[in-house]
């Protein structure tokens, strides 16, 4: 019985050691954690932790709603372009701009609508938690100021777009989330609140060279906000302080204003969303070299004057034969026949190997940088997308004055510093004109002056034209007339996911 | 003769019994035969009532010293009845052993051990290595495919290497990402059966319900399959060799219009319709009409016979196993050449293996296995789960030739016909393929330990440690190749690279296993047999991989980083991590073989669930009852079996990502002055997130009847999986990405059928099977139902179609008016839909639930037929009730889609005016809303098919020849591969049906010649 329990006793332990030997007996055997992410627990302690999360606020930017993606295909519904012949994925936009706005339709009705709300959560979770780092005073208030800067932006595109929404000022749980929106007065209380505090705490220098938004970005941001709200007085006053701030002024190449190789050093770009090879690409030059998504329209080349500062329906500079003679260079500038080959700055002429045709004949120039030709996926574009620049500083500063006090001179000198620009030299606009008129050369100063750049579809929009000017378009190819309806079309529709997650949120008249 | 021989042998060993009489022991000889009288070698001989045993060796004979008290031997061999043999006192023994169809002996592999198949109260299917290997397939999956009821394998190509095989025990277990895979385990530890070579396996069990398979636990929701290699034998050395050439080919291509002028006449046609310009002039069609000769300017090319060829492949095998009573050992080494049968693509496979095993101890037995696999694998670089090579093969026209004479006397790839052709076309095949190449390397070493120790009589341990290496290297390499007009010779494009430059990387992963157990076997008063078991299990899992890209090269034939400038290099790297411990257990219990009882459970810890829910307990419980053992049935002597069995139980499906339920800051980086690291929160987290839980009830019922001569296995289940994971829809507001809760639930219940009839009739011998099973889905929990092409509800299978009924083509204008009326303002010879709702209009609202989401049944069948030496095998198998939708992703299938060919099948019944067929619609082209714009059931087609995947005949070279030339056994075979196919899906593959995409690499057809060798 002995050797019996002896026998029991040796194998046990071998046994026993082969179990030990293999048998993981550590304690977090089974706590793993990421290895490539930041626990939040554990975040907010220093202040390399308060740049991050600052740097965080403005990579929400990196999105369609804020560049060119969202922006030319808010041209199309504006009626200056038109979606390519191979639908690419213009955000839905070509089926929009028929009028078919509906809650369901998606594409970027609903981009727009969870690009801010993304942007709006994250500069929430900052503003709530930076004061748990330690760091002065001064920085915490810098850095506040501009992640409330970006709210502002934010919610003002929000409002823009859906009018009242749903208003937070920290990071919200489902449920508190379930709320029925405020109204667009509420938000632009806040929104202009945000950026009075950003004005009050952000350095006065210019923008460019730091990426940071700087006192001057948010004084453009707020006179365009003003602006939008006919507060005409406090609109040109914000104008006004940028311009004797003196921090801006217009860049002398218009061209590169739009690319990279202008970008780097450039006194008019007030804010934008920022990329930068390689960790920081966009497809910029893919899509408008390439894919050619967004096909301006005739009526945005009609626009453009001659050079003697004379629509081309009175200018008898005007080459009907040859559309491009004699215009105003920021034209060509802007877009191109559709067939026209790049030229290189060497000199070299490179074809663009469009993978689709264009629906008008014509192709965007602006922001397509030729030097990246052939395009291919490998390309990546790294041109910044500009937001707020020192000309729509000018001319809401003109607009708003002539709205005023009428077409002073003070009016006179924006618009025309705006169009002498050199590179540009469009001729002063002629003196004596009424208000009236003075107004109809402003809007369509913007218009060309921004060509491309996605401001249209708003201006439209506050200036009550859209329903007159979109109601006269007819597509080219299908001859299909173009809707807008008044009684529902100045708003877009809550997302019908929206409405069905949050039954309190309103939807808006018409959907 | 013979007699004589005999009477000889009687008197020496009673000489020699009467020599040793009064010794302690004794020593007893003989010889085994089959039932041909062929030796039999690797019987194994063992005393009865003592641990005393030893096999015959090469000539069949065998030599044992027993001690005088031993009473009787008992002789075993796979295959034949075990036969017992009183010793009483003679020394020497001519045994002859009959064959048996079936036995009733049969063990099974089952989680942590073996069982009696009769003593089954679980659903466990199994089918041995042997069998798997008549089809000479180097794939375990496709091996499998059709030879279990309720396992289905849908292959979605026969891609070189990569088969792209799906899985799935008892229909769809989970909607959500934790996936429907079940788990698979080779010796025991967790792995990818595709690493196998078919000729290493020695069984593949099927655990299919909650019994047999909870003691996985967490893991085992979808099922279990365990695969075990083979071992060495004691006393035998056997060496096996078997090689065999195969040639393979598309199953199925789509005959695609190669007449250049029609393909203009139809593509100008389309347009019109289209309401958009002709893309040729009449005197360009005639050009290519008139000059049919002249294949330089005016080609008709067919990209179809241009592109597919027929590749030969290569496959050699040598297993070598032996050992001697105390050790043994088994080799094997594997070769598999797979050419692809487009250019470019290229599989081959290296694997090795080596099992010991030896006894330390007569109580103590330790082992090892080292498997060893190396894939490489090259391919198109534009291959990625949607096939761009065959993409653009189907998708190439006609009227252009791959190359043409540029202006300059250069050759060049042609990009399309002309500029005119505003489109995004299809690259040119041949261009793609000069464009560069993928090249994808695979290491998989796992070597394992083992130790089993008798500690009782009754109570045995056993662990074991193994630790899985996989390594992967991807290589990338892509340049610009320039294309031009076929038209003008005028440049077009650089055929647009995806990842210009080299792009590298590099993964490893480490899994560590280890387990053990204790078991407690014994039998009480014969009648009381008990089985316990208790065990403990860890793994932990660390993924690692490092990426680089580079741009810009000096030459397209440096590929090596290093060689690349800095600019626009990019780095990437990445790790994760998961761990599970476990502890396990199962009781049986059953009375005289009769009444079966048996409990298993699993209590699991995971690391990917936060500590404070992170352990779980999974239990089943199962019963058995054999009728055919109770008296009153004991008397039916032609039902050797007859059981009735039922189990219920928990499994877990821990695949809920690896850290979901960390509150973590997601990382990216915003260019202020430069580059700066940004961090934001992007997600909400439920930290209650715990596993998918799956409750599975199944009945089964298990005849034999005279031996055989009707087997018959049939099973009822119903399996409902809860706390899916589900995203929850959430206000967008939040601006934070929904959290994944447990929320969804959804239901599985079927039956599964498994019949058979093997016989054997002198020299003649049958086996034929058939199995067949069928699930219906059902969601029973989600919180928003979600509608498209396919639907998402409650009550319905998961993913329905949705779509509206296509009621036919408008033959006229005044069926058009009298319509509904219809979107995109049809003309006669375009679809006709049903107006469902009744409203007079044709919208989305008009779409109905339409059946075919899932098969209605899979089946499949299996003959073997011997006769002599010859040997027959057939094997079918085929899905029933399946329908797949094709619209918008159907190169090869609708007329024009990016320049695609239509199919001569098409313009052969496209409609061409009134009455002429109510079937197709008129010629289109991609994209006219009339016919491709609303999604409707005219896309949706019947993927049933019946095929005959493999008819293999064989014959064994008469053993009077192949001893002359030193051969044990000598077999040479030629077989053939998905060589009838019966199903009315047009053009390409039904097999693929469930990608979604009409265009994939093809499946195979393969015929192989090949012999077996057993030295």
């Amino acid at each position: 019985m002995n050797k019996y329990i002896k026998n029991i006793a040796v194998k046990s332990s071998i046994i026993g050691f082969i179990t030990l030997f293999f048998t993981s007996c550590e304690k977090g055997f089974l706590n793993k954690n990421p290895l490539t992410q930041i626990s939040s627990p554990t975040f907010w302690k220093t202040q390399g932790d308060a740049d991050m999360a600052l740097a965080g606020c403005y990579a929400r930017l990196n999105c369609n709603t804020f560049n060119y993606e969202g922006n030319m295909a808010l041209d199309i519904m504006a009626g200056d372009a038109n979606e390519g012949a191979q639908s690419l994925g213009a955000n839905s936009t070509g089926t929009f701009a028929l009028g078919q706005i509906e809650s369901t339709s998606g594409g970027l009705l609903a981009n727009v609508y969870n690009d801010c709300f993304r942007g709006i959560a994250t500069c929430n979770f900052f503003l709530e938690n930076i004061d748990k780092v330690p760091v002065t005073d001064a920085i915490k208030t810098q850095y506040k100021g501009e992640a409330r800067f970006l709210r502002a932006l934010f919610y003002f595109t929000l409002t823009d777009f859906y009018g009242g929404v749903p208003l937070y000022t920290k990071l919200v749980t489902i449920d508190e989330a379930k709320v029925k929106q405020s109204t667009k007065e509420e938000v632009m209380v806040q929104v202009v609140a945000d950026l009075d505090m950003a004005i009050a705490s952000l350095a006065n220098t210019e923008y460019q060279t730091a990426g940071h938004a700087v006192k001057g970005s948010a004084l453009a941001l707020k006179s365009r906000v003003l602006l939008f709200q006919k507060d005409w007085a406090g609109a040109a006053a914000s104008a006004n302080q940028v311009m004797t701030d003196g921090k801006f002024s217009l860049y002398n190449n218009y061209k590169n204003l739009f690319l990279t190789v202008g970008q780097n050093v450039n006194p008019e770009i007030m804010f934008s969303t920022r990329y930068l090879n390689p960790d920081n690409f966009s497809q910029q030059d893919i899509r408008i070299e390439w894919h050619a998504i967004w096909n301006p329209r005739q009526e945005l080349v009609n626009a453009f004057e001659c050079t003697d500062g004379l629509p081309i329906t009175t200018s008898p500079l005007y080459n009907p034969a040859n559309w491009k003679l004699n215009r105003d260079p920021r034209l060509l500038l802007t877009l191109k026949a559709f067939s026209d080959p790049a030229v290189k700055a060497s000199g070299q002429v490179v074809p663009y190997a469009y993978n689709g045709g264009s629906t008008t004949g014509y192709e965007p120039t602006k922001g397509a940088d030729v030097e990246a030709l052939p395009v291919d996926y490998s390309t990546k574009s790294e041109q910044d997308w500009i937001l707020l620049r020192y000309a729509e500083v000018l001319l809401n500063f003109a607009e708003a004055t002539n709205e005023v006090s009428g077409p002073t001179v003070a009016v006179y000198n924006a618009i025309n510093l705006v169009r002498g620009r050199p590179s540009i030299n469009m001729p002063p606009i002629p003196a004596g004109l009424t208000k009236d008129s003075m107004r109809t050369r402003i809007w369509n100063e913007r218009r060309v002056e921004f060509g491309m750049e996605g401001r249209r579809y708003s201006d439209i929009r506050r200036w009550k034209l859209a329903e007159t000017y979109i109601n006269s378009l007819v597509e080219p190819g299908s001859g299909v007339r173009r809707v807008f309806n008044p009684a529902k079309h100045y708003l877009w529709p809550f997302p019908q996911s929206e409405i069905d997650v949050n039954k309190n949120l309103m939807q808006n008249p018409g959907y | 003769m013979r007699l004589q021989k005999k009477l000889l042998l009687t008197i020496s060993s009673c000489f020699l019994f009467c020599l040793f009489a009064t010794a302690q022991t004794k020593k007893i000889t003989g010889n085994v035969k089959d039932p041909d009288n062929n030796p039999l070698v690797g019987v194994t001989v063992k005393i009865k009532g003592i641990n005393q045993s030893t096999v015959t060796s090469s000539d069949g004979s065998f030599s044992i010293q027993v001690t005088n008290n031993a009473k009787a031997m008992v002789f075993s061999y796979v295959g034949m009845e075990t036969q017992e043999v009183s010793i009483s006192g003679k020394t020497n023994f001519l045994i002859q052993l009959r064959t048996v169809a079936y036995s009733l002996n049969d063990v099974v592999v089952v989680g942590y051990g073996t069982q009696k198949k009769v003593n089954l109260t679980g659903s466990v299917a199994s089918i041995s290595g042997q069998e798997l290997i008549k089809r000479p397939s180097t794939n375990v999956q496709n091996l499998l495919q059709g030879k279990i009821a309720g396992l289905q394998v849908s292959s979605a190509f026969g891609k070189p290497g990569n088969e792209g095989n799906t899985l799935r025990i008892r229909g769809l277990g989970t909607f959500s990402s934790a996936g429907s895979d079940p788990l698979v385990l080779i010796n025991g530890i967790n792995g990818d059966m595709t690493n196998l070579d078919p000729n290493d396996i020695e069984s593949v069990s099927v655990l299919k319900d909650a019994a047999s398979s909870s003691i996985y636990g967490a893991r085992a929701a979808n099922g279990v399959i365990l695969i075990t290699t083979k071992k060495g034998k004691a006393q035998v050395l056997s060496i096996d060799f078997n090689s065999n050439v195969q040639f393979q080919s598309a199953t199925r291509l789509p005959e695609l219009l190669s007449n250049s002028a029609d393909y203009m006449k139809y593509w100008n046609e389309g347009r019109v319709r289209s309401g958009q310009i002709p893309y040729f002039s009449q005197q360009e069609i005639d050009a290519y009409r008139n000059n049919p000769n002249d294949p330089v300017r005016y080609p008709n090319f067919n990209w179809i016979d241009h592109c597919f060829k027929t590749a030969i492949t290569n496959n050699q095998s040598l297993n070598i196993g032996g050992g001697n009573e105390k050790s043994t050992f088994n080799l094997s080494l594997g070769y598999y050449d797979q050419p692809g049968i487009t250019s470019l693509y290229g599989f081959k496979k290296y694997n090795a293996r080596l099992s010991v095993e030896t006894k330390v101890k007569e109580w103590l037995t330790v082992g090892g296995d080292i498997q060893f696999v190396n894939k490489d694998i090259v391919k198109s670089n534009w291959d990625n789960d949607v096939d761009y090579q065959v993409l653009a093969i189907y998708g190439a026209g006609p009227l252009y030739n791959p190359t043409m004479t540029l202006p300059d006397g250069t050759t060049g790839y042609v990009a399309r016909y002309g500029s005119n052709i505003g489109e995004w076309t299809v690259r040119n095949p041949d261009a793609q393929d000069a464009s560069g190449i993928k090249k994808d390397v695979r290491y998989n070493v796992v070597p394992q330990f083992y130790a089993e120790a008798k500690i009782l009589k009754d109570l045995t341990w056993s662990a074991k440690g193994a630790v899985t290496f996989d390594y992967t290297s991807l290589k990338n390499h892509e340049h610009a190749v320039n294309n031009y007009y076929f038209k003008d010779g005028t440049f077009a494009h650089n055929n647009a690279p995806q990842t210009l430059g080299v792009q590298d990387y590099w993964s490893t992963n480490v899994l560590k296993t280890f387990y053990s157990t204790l078991n407690y076997r014994k039998v009480f008063n014969g009648t009381h047999n008990v089985n316990i078991l208790a065990g403990y299990n860890q793994e932990s899992n660390l993924f690692r991989s490092i990426g680089g890209t580079k741009v810009t090269f000096p030459t397209i034939d440096l590929r090596e980083i290093d060689a690349g400038s800095a600019l626009g290099q990019t780095t990437s790297g990445s790790a994760s991590e998961w761990s599970i411990r476990s502890l396990f257990g199962r009781m049986a219990y059953n009375f005289k073989d009769k009444y079966l009882f048996e409990a298993n459970a699993r209590y699991d810890g995971t690391s990917r669930i936060a500590p404070a829910n992170r352990w779980g307990f999974f239990p089943s419980v199962s019963a058995g009852w054999r009728l055919s053992e109770e008296s009153f049935m004991k008397n039916i002597t032609w039902l050797q079996n007859l059981k009735i069995r039922g189990s219920w139980g928990q499994l877990g499906n821990q695949n809920v990502g690896t850290y979901p339920y960390q509150e973590v800051l997601s990382t990216t980086s915003y260019p202020f002055s430069t580059a700066y690291p940004a961090a934001y929160v992007n997600r909400m987290v439920d930290k209650s997130l715990k596993w998918e839980t799956t409750t599975m009830t199944d009945f089964g019922v298990d005849i034999n009847v005279k031996d055989g001569l009707f087997t018959a296995t049939f099973d009822w289940f119903n399996k409902v999986t809860d706390n899916i994971l589900y995203s929850i829809p959430i206000p967008a507001s939040v601006g934070l990405s929904a959290p994944t809760v447990n929320y969804g639930k959804m239901k599985n219940k079927g039956f599964e059928i498994q019949v058979g009839t093997a016989k054997q009739l002198g020299n003649f011998k049958y086996d034929v099977n058939f199995n067949l099973s069928h699930f219906k889905n059902e969601v029973l929990r989600i919180l928003a139902p979600s509608y498209g092409n396919t639907t998402i509800q409650e009550g319905l299978p998961f993913n329905s179609y949705y779509m509206v009924e296509w009621d036919g083509i408008f033959q006229n204008q005044a069926e058009i008016d009298k319509s509904p009326k219809h979107p995109f303002n049809p003309k006669p010879g375009d679809l006709k839909y049903k107006d469902a709702n009744g409203d007079g209009i044709i919208n989305p609202k008009d779409r109905v639930v339409v059946p075919g989401a899932y098969p209605k049944f899979i089946y499949g069948g299996s003959l073997n037929l011997s006769w002599k030496n010859f040997d027959l095998t057939a094997f079918v198998q085929g899905l029933y009730g399946l329908k797949a939708t094709t619209q918008g992703l159907s190169w090869g299938l609708v007329p024009y889609i990016q320049g695609s060919p239509p199919p001569v099948d098409f313009i052969k019944n496209m409609w061409t005016g009134e009455g002429s067929t109510n079937k197709n619609p008129a010629m289109y082209i991609s994209g006219y809303g009339p016919v491709t714009g609303t999604t409707s059931t005219y896309w949706l087609l019947d993927a049933s098919y019946l095929r005959l995947k493999n008819l293999a005949i064989g014959y064994n070279i008469p053993k009077s020849i192949t001893r002359k030339i030193g051969l044990q056994d000598l077999n040479v075979y030629a077989s053939g591969d998905n060589i009838l196919t019966f199903t009315k899906w047009p053009g390409s593959d039904p097999e693929k049906a469930n990608t979604g995409w009409f265009e994939s690499y093809p499946q195979l057809v393969t015929y192989t010649l090949g012999i077996r060798v057993k030295l």
